[in-house]
């Protein structure tokens, strides 16, 4: 490799000798016998003339119209190339040679080949990698080994950290060309076995490619079928709410809660039931339930709410309500009361007021039922809680 | 071989390894095989055009006339240009036909075809669909170069859509290379280049 990187810089050096006046742009030599075209260009007459004999009848350089006549020897030029010398390059070669025979001296020079062998014997041997001492004999040799050891270690890591950027660089643009030159000879030939695992490699990344595509379709679609079973079920209630024909069973969750919550705070705390329908057309109705001013008892009240059809209806509401608290257990313990509608009661109008809040949303504000249903202490003495829950049917019908 | 073309490489070799190009990383030339004979050429798509970030690789055969005839080159990277065929790589350049000079070397010749990539001439063309392309939807084209820069040149420019129409065509059955030159040719009318893939 040093030797390689020697010839490279013998020859950057040998190009640099020959002035480029002097250079004959066919054959890139030293101009021999050189000619002068019409239009100013020098070439060595053999090339020149080969060029002519061909078709083109024009000057390489600037493509002017040129034939042989228009061709001139140029012996001026020739004078002073001979006039050139060089001084041989070589270590020890003291030759002077004329300028056209330069090529021919640099690959015959003696001191060109013995070169090597010099540094083998006399010069440092790590002279090519710039240590510039001179030394004569063996002894005086062996003595300098000796004392430059660190300056020719430096030396050393320095080449070979060039020889590897060197080595790098050759290298990234050979797999890159053996990369290109598969691209395009994967086409020619689709039974290779390089083109067979190249398609295959790319048959695997577009699969991966596909497996993750599916995998977010997959989590996409379950993500729209728990959206579909929540509105379902939501759906469903709904359709339950229209078509109990004024029946509902409302079971009241987190009662023991619910209870501490009206005892703090008993005017605040007030549960409305979801709406339902006395029937699929009919009115809309819900149950209220809070504690009784004198703490003692729970009120179940129902409220007129706006439904769809009330335009459809007759007002006041006329009808048979009946209120009951099941005993989960015991039927004959549970607390049943009926009472009619009246006329004159506000409660049973037609709900024409606005949203009078976030929890009472489109609902007469005037309730009818009973303040005092039954006494708290008989509701968990009893056992009307199961679950933390009590159950409260309410049933509508018109008249 | 002919001694004359054999020094001429030689020295156009020093000219390359000497030349700013290199340096710049913008040319390259490197021998295949211990002959002269055949070369490879290395050239970086020229900047602000859409060849801009890739590498394309050229096949030199130097011919025994050289430098009396000129080397053939040909695009080993495909690439999508009017003067250069989609399929074969071979280009339209007068320079490396009846234009050529003695006086070119393959320096000149590799930036020759560096300035063509930066200015195509449609009206010259080897490659038909690519010139239509060129002058009838110019942002197609352009788009459609940068493609193929980034697919086979090592570009930059990745286009999410083309690629996906090309997977689409791949899911079918259809070879890659194939579903790529289709598409490009139907200026990316995914129905079109089915049915032409498929008739």
């Amino acid at each position: 490799m040093l030797l390689l990187l020697y010839f490279i810089c013998d020859c950057l050096k040998m190009l640099s000798v020959i002035d480029p006046r002097f250079e004959c742009s066919i054959c890139l030599n030293c101009l021999k016998d050189p000619m002068l075209t019409r239009c100013g260009h020098r070439f060595c007459s053999e090339c020149i003339h080969a060029w002519l004999k061909r078709q083109s009848q024009s000057c390489p350089i600037d493509s002017l119209p040129l034939s042989t006549e228009n061709l001139f020897p140029d012996n001026y030029t020739k004078r002073e190339i001979d006039e050139q010398k060089v001084t041989c390059l070589n270590k020890g070669c003291v030759a002077v040679i004329p300028l056209l025979e330069a090529d021919q001296h640099y690959a015959s020079c003696e001191f060109n080949k013995n070169q090597i062998n010099l540094h083998a014997e006399n010069v440092c041997p790590f002279h090519l990698i710039g240590c510039k001492d001179i030394v004569k004999t063996k002894s005086e040799l062996m003595n300098h080994l000796v004392m430059n050891i660190h300056r020719h270690v430096t030396l050393l890591s320095k080449s070979h950290i060039d020889l590897l950027n060197n080595l790098q660089s050759k290298d990234s643009a050979h797999s890159k060309a053996v990369e290109a030159t598969q691209c395009w000879d994967a086409n020619k030939d689709p039974n290779s076995e390089k083109a067979l695992l190249c398609n295959l490699y790319e048959r695997i990344v577009v699969l991966e490619q596909s497996n993750i595509e599916k995998d977010k379709d997959i989590e996409r679609l379950n993500q729209m079928v728990n959206n579909l079973t929540l509105e379902f079920s939501r759906n469903q209630n709904e359709i339950f709410l229209v078509t109990c024909n004024g029946v509902y069973v409302w079971r009241f969750t987190k009662f023991m809660e619910t209870l501490k919550l009206m005892r703090e705070k008993p005017s605040q705390t007030q549960r409305y039931s979801e709406g339902f329908y006395t029937s699929s057309t009919g009115y809309k109705v819900c149950g209220r339930i809070n504690m009784s001013s004198d703490n003692r008892n729970l009120s179940l009240f129902i409220h007129m709410m706006r439904g769809d059809y009330d335009d459809t209806l007759v007002w006041p509401f006329s009808g048979r309500i009946t209120l009951s608290l099941i005993h989960p257990k015991n039927q004959e313990q549970t607390i049943c009361l009926k009472m009619q509608s009246s006329d004159e009661s506000v409660a049973f109008r037609r709900c024409s007021f606005g949203n009078n809040g976030n929890d009472t949303p489109h609902l007469n504000p005037r309730a009818f039922g009973y303040t005092e249903f039954v006494a708290i202490d008989e509701v968990l003495d009893k056992g009307f809680i199961e679950n933390d829950t009590i159950v409260i049917k309410i049933i509508v019908e018109c008249i | 071989m002919n001694n004359i073309a054999t020094q001429r490489i030689k020295r156009e070799f020093k000219e390359v390894i000497k030349s700013e190009e290199l340096a710049k990383c913008s040319i390259k030339v490197d021998l295949v095989g211990d002959s002269y004979t055949e070369l490879k050429g290395e050239v970086a798509g020229p900047p602000d055009t859409p060849y801009e970030g890739g590498t394309f690789f050229l096949e030199i055969k130097v011919p025994e006339t050289y430098p009396f005839n000129p080397p053939k080159v040909r695009f080993m990277t495909k690439i999508w240009h009017p003067n250069i065929s989609s399929v074969t790589g071979a280009i339209c350049l007068d320079i490396l036909k009846d234009q050529w000079a003695a006086a070119m070397t393959l320096r000149t010749v590799l930036l020759s075809l560096q300035a063509l990539m930066a200015a195509a001439e449609p009206d010259d063309p080897q490659d038909a669909v690519v010139a239509k392309q060129y002058k009838e939807f110019p942002e197609i084209f352009a788009k459609t170069a940068s493609h193929w820069t980034n697919v086979y040149a090592g570009g930059p420019k990745k286009n999410i859509e083309f690629d996906s129409k090309i997977q689409r065509l791949i899911d079918m059955g259809i070879e890659r290379d194939h579903a790529c030159a289709a598409l490009s040719s139907y200026n990316w009318d995914l129905e079109r280049a089915t049915e032409q893939l498929f008739s």
